[in-house]
């Protein structure tokens, strides 16, 4: 006897198997079925649910996928003998109740049961993305879902700049720019997605230069356009979140106001000399959600509070970390990781070098997102500012 | 030495003259500053870019690496069009591109000892953007011995972390908070991953305490480690103080 078969003798003997018509009865009552077969056997399919965690990593990723030891497992290879060798592993990691699927996936298959060819990212993108496929917040399925995600960030500016720039990077595939001016130089101070030949160019054309120069697997769709009360919900409709970069209070009560219509989430910054916010404004988030942009600022500022009309100083970098926090929040809502700041707003003092956190709560009375408000139209806010000179 | 800004640098750098905390002199300063960034992946990228366009006068960029199609999901500095190239020569293109008003001196090899040290001598501050251990205390060594100012930084999945350690006084040094390789820990390749823009917050951080030090406004980071968790958003400040036995200072008379 060859020792490969004693061996599986052995775990034969140990590792109880099931067929596969049970075995669908099982998934169907809670047990998790652990696909462990190589991507590209997976590729010409796998049973639906199914976790396809591989066999050379299967140690490492299995908590992730089923945290509870207690879960029945049922581990499935094509042909039934790999399957053992995983199920004894998975019973020795403390595992109590693991099967081998009899006679794998092609048995599965003759059996007529009932598999899906899963998707899978191709091999140019799985080295490109190869640092998000490591880690279990996002993973292959996490990749995928980026790949199918539609961001539209207002502003192609000082926020707009890394927010895109990194979104492009992460593989989310479709970013939308709304942005009607050109590049000036005295942006070129802080707003990294433009150069200094691309002064005077549209800074929605210069930003998809260079977002395709970094991926050009990234759709970067163009609005060069001020939104406005009529165009607002035809750009919106097809995103999945808005990220506000923007630098007026007209854009931001109308992003506001689009957004708590359309239910969509508002990633919400903003930076002033050395210092920054950001929120994200989601009413349909859940019912502990942190109200709108109008429970924050009901009304415009008085002038003589409002930023000056003249251009504000920033420190170049401070535009740069508020739009990676928005870029973080964004994929955080795409991939439906961790907690989003729903209900919180983070600041940070960059003199002091110190960050806050805020609870934010929603006005019970506000006329947009109050629950059974019916939406009051747009309410254009006229641009507020000051007329007193930035102190000096 | 620059000394009066051209109608061109008023125009490019407006809207830092406008702080009165920074006015013409602090872009003066800034003008005149040299940084020293060793790495240019995702921690140098972000840093590098935002230096170059507040006005750094003087950048160095040190990097021994080819642009490879998996640091395209974080580092920003390169393009597809870049793989292959030295990831200096690719980020000192775009450095360029960004802001031609300023120079970028660019060294393709990995600097250690002597060499380190002198061209830690000839910067005002280290931005250490490496990405291991060995390289990392080798160079708060270099900076310890030459008393420079070291802005250290790293991330990891949805963690990062960001500090400044000044070699001065009675500061902390990098290895007072990690004496050993094996405290600092070391991830499976199987973990080693990362949220892309999570380099880009402390890349831009890590710039934000250089400006600040350069042009010496602000409080620095310098005694205070500020750790990030991503997945809640929340940012945690630890107190830092020197280790009287670290392996790296305890035997330095600052």
């Amino acid at each position: 006897m060859k020792a490969k078969d004693r061996r599986l003798a052995e775990l034969r003997d140990s590792v109880p198997e099931i067929d596969p018509a049970d075995a669908v009865e099982k998934q169907q009552q809670g047990a998790a079925l652990i696909d462990v077969r190589d991507p590209d056997e997976v590729a010409q399919g796998s049973p639906k649910g199914a976790h396809r965690l591989g066999r050379s990593f299967l140690e490492l990723r299995i908590e992730d996928a089923v945290p509870d030891l207690n879960t029945p497992l049922m581990v499935m290879c094509a042909g039934g003998i790999r399957s053992l060798f995983a199920a004894e592993t998975l019973k020795n990691m403390g595992y109590k109740n693991v099967h081998s699927i009899s006679g794998g996936f092609n048995r599965w298959k003759n059996d007529g049961m009932a598999f899906e060819m899963p998707r899978q990212l191709d091999a140019d993108a799985k080295e490109r993305y190869a640092r998000h496929l490591t880690i279990k917040e996002v993973g292959e399925e996490g990749q995928l879902k980026l790949m199918d995600s539609k961001v539209l960030l207002i502003g192609a500016g000082g926020l707009g700049s890394p927010s895109a720039y990194y979104l492009a990077a992460a593989g989310v595939g479709t970013i939308g720019l709304v942005d009607h001016d050109v590049v000036d130089r005295s942006n070129l101070q802080r707003q990294i997605l433009h150069t200094e030949d691309r002064v005077g160019v549209p800074k929605v054309e210069s930003a998809k230069q260079a977002l395709t120069a970094l991926n050009p697997n990234v759709n970067v769709r163009t609005y060069q356009t001020l939104l406005n009360p009529e165009n607002v919900e035809e750009i919106f409709a097809d995103y999945d979140v808005i990220v506000d970069g923007t630098d007026n209070l007209t854009a931001r009560y109308l992003i506001n106001d689009a957004c708590v219509k359309m239910g969509l989430p508002n990633v919400h910054a903003a930076v002033y000399r050395f210092d920054g916010q950001i929120t994200v404004f989601w009413p349909n988030f859940s019912k502990d959600h942190g109200g709108c942009y109008r429970c924050m600022f009901p009304e415009p500022p008085p002038p003589e509070l409002a930023p000056s009309c003249a251009e504000a100083g920033v420190l170049g970098v401070m535009p740069g970390v508020f739009g990676l926090l928005q870029a973080v929040e964004t994929l955080k809502i795409l991939l439906d990781i961790g907690e989003p700041l729903v209900g919180r707003q983070l600041t940070y003092d960059a003199l002091s070098g110190d960050f806050f956190m805020m609870k934010t709560r929603p006005n019970p009375e506000c006329r947009w997102c109050s629950e059974g408000a019916e939406f009051p139209g747009y309410e254009e806010v006229a641009q507020v500012c000051s007329s007193t000179p930035p102190g000096k | 030495m620059t000394n009066a800004l051209s109608d061109a640098q008023l125009e490019r750098y407006s809207r830092h003259i406008l702080l009165p905390q920074i006015d013409i002199a602090g872009q003066k300063r800034l003008l005149n500053a040299h940084v020293l960034i060793i790495g240019l992946g995702g921690l140098g990228s972000p840093a590098a870019m935002y230096l170059a366009s507040s006005g750094i006068g003087q950048l160095t960029l040190c990097d021994f690496d080819k642009v490879e199609m998996s640091n395209l999901q974080r580092q920003i500095a390169h393009q597809t069009t870049d793989i292959g190239k030295t990831k200096v020569k690719s980020a000192q293109e775009m450095l360029l591109a960004l802001n031609p008003d300023i120079r970028i001196n660019i060294i393709e090899s990995a600097l250690h000892d002597n060499a380190l040290i002198t061209q830690i001598e000839q910067a005002d501050i280290v931005i250490d953007a490496s990405d291991n251990f060995n390289t990392r205390f080798e160079i708060n060594q270099a900076c310890i011995n030459t008393a420079t100012t070291l802005v250290s930084g790293s991330a990891i999945r949805l963690q990062g972390q960001v500090s400044v350690f000044k070699n001065k006084h009675n500061s902390p040094c990098y290895r007072c908070l990690y004496p050993e390789i094996s405290q600092a820990g070391s991830d499976s390749c199987s973990d080693s991953g990362v949220l892309a823009p999570l380099v880009g917050i402390i890349g831009a951080t890590m710039a934000t305490e250089t400006l600040k030090l350069l042009m010496n406004i602000g409080t620095s980071l310098d005694g205070r480690l500020l750790l990030l968790n991503a997945e809640t958003m929340t940012w945690r400040t630890l107190l830092l103080s020197r280790d009287p036995e670290c392996p790296a200072c305890s035997s330095t008379t600052r």
